[in-house]
């Protein structure tokens, strides 16, 4: 078999050149080549390359059908999203709409609620609150005149605490 | 001889009043587009949607079926931004064209393998068709032709010229590979290795060396730092 650079002019011998008889992977590769050529469906990068080239060097028209076919895919895609849009804003419209109507209902009502509460707590009675006291009914026993102090303020405190308490449930009006 | 020959490129492709007619009717039909009228916009991608494939996209994606598929997201892309456009005095291709240049870029990014365009090359075109003068489409179609052909002959005078004999007959040409084998004497089964060498070679001439500043001429037109910066770079 003759090897592909057989007819080379030695001075045409460029370093580039293989000149190297062709190993079976090379064969095999080559023929994979000539068949992916012929056949578009076929995987192979270099037969795309060279369809690369050659539609670089003589680019093909596009046919008439295929232009008429992307311009009215584009159309009816823009028509569907402008829409899609549309009833999203719709949608958007509405919504808002809505939660407007719902807060100032809400509003309405708060002010109502809040004049009625005001109105009945100006008529109620207020609660009846611990009043400030002697804190004599506290120590029935006489106590010295002298020492025992702590125990004494324990006692007060422990009393106004507990007025303290009553008087706060009964202004919260949970007594 | 020479002036005779360079009189059809030096010539002008429409007279002005024409040019100014036809450049009106288009401000009309765009200025309709963006108040949302769809047969306006369909008149507009008719109008300019084959030259686009023809000179930006096919050349630079390499396959009809990518191609196809980077005009179909090119419409829809136009169909929903138009209203961004603003008109200029060439009218609608330069902004048509940059948005094309844009998904071509994706597409080539997505894609890993050699081609005769590199993402990077179309990403200068894009830096450049934003800074660039815009044309109009005749003569931008003209120069992108020039540049993706010089494109081509740059890479096949880097290989061996028997290499690049090979695929200007077999590929460019479109000779059967029996008769091209004929003419070089060699088997059809050498013509193959042949073949298959000269690719080889192609794609290591398109990997490592892509002038693309150098090649593509509204690209090489930008005045951008960054373009030229890459325009540098490249050997």
């Amino acid at each position: 078999m003759k090897t592909p650079d057989d007819k080379l002019d030695p001075d045409a011998a460029l370093a580039e050149l293989d000149l190297s008889e062709p190993s079976e992977e090379e064969l095999r590769a080559a023929e994979e080549l000539r068949l992916a050529l012929g056949d578009p469906s076929r995987e192979s990068h270099e037969a795309d390359l060279l369809r690369a080239v050659s539609l670089a060097h003589a680019p093909r028209p596009l046919d008439d059908a295929a232009q008429r076919r992307l311009v009215d895919a584009a159309l009816a895609r823009g028509a569907k999203r402008r829409a899609a849009s549309s009833s999203r804003g719709a949608i958007v419209r509405v919504a808002f709409g809505a939660a407007a109507a719902l807060s100032l209902a809400a509003g309405a009502l708060f002010v109502v609620r809040s004049a009625d509460e005001a109105s009945s707590a100006s008529i109620a009675a207020p609660p009846p609150l611990a009043q400030v006291r002697s804190t004599a009914p506290l120590f029935h026993e006489p106590f010295e005149a002298r020492g025992g102090t702590s125990a004494r303020i324990d006692r007060i405190a422990m009393a106004r605490a507990s007025d303290l308490r009553d008087n706060q449930f009964a202004r919260w009006g949970v007594r | 001889m020479i002036h005779e020959l360079a009189w059809p490129t030096l010539l002008p492709l429409a007279s002005p009043p024409d040019r100014d007619a036809s450049l009106e009717e288009e401000r009309l039909l765009v200025a309709r587009a963006q108040a949302g009228d769809r047969a306006a916009v369909g008149e507009l991608l008719q109008r300019h949607g084959p030259g686009l494939y023809r000179c930006v996209l096919l050349p630079r994606l390499g396959s009809e079926a990518a191609a196809q598929d980077a005009l179909g997201e090119t419409y829809a892309k136009v169909v929903e931004r138009i209203d961004r456009f603003t008109w200029q005095s060439v009218g609608f291709y330069p902004w048509l064209r940059t948005v094309a240049l844009r998904v071509a870029l994706d597409h080539l990014r997505a894609r890993k393998r050699v081609l005769v365009w590199e993402a990077e090359d179309v990403e200068r075109e894009v830096d450049a068709a934003s800074t660039a003068t815009p044309i109009d489409q005749t003569l931008s179609d003209r120069r992108d032709r020039e540049a993706t052909r010089a494109r081509v002959e740059a890479a096949l005078a880097r290989i061996h010229p028997r290499y690049a004999h090979v695929i200007r007959t077999r590929v460019l040409e479109e000779r059967p590979r029996e008769d091209v084998a004929r003419e070089l004497e060699v088997s059809p089964a050498t013509f193959d290795v042949l073949l298959h060498r000269a690719v080889a070679a192609l794609k290591k001439a398109l990997t490592e060396a892509a002038p693309a500043a150098a090649s593509s001429p509204q690209a090489a037109r930008s005045t951008t730092p960054k373009a030229k910066a890459q325009g540098r770079r490249s050997p």
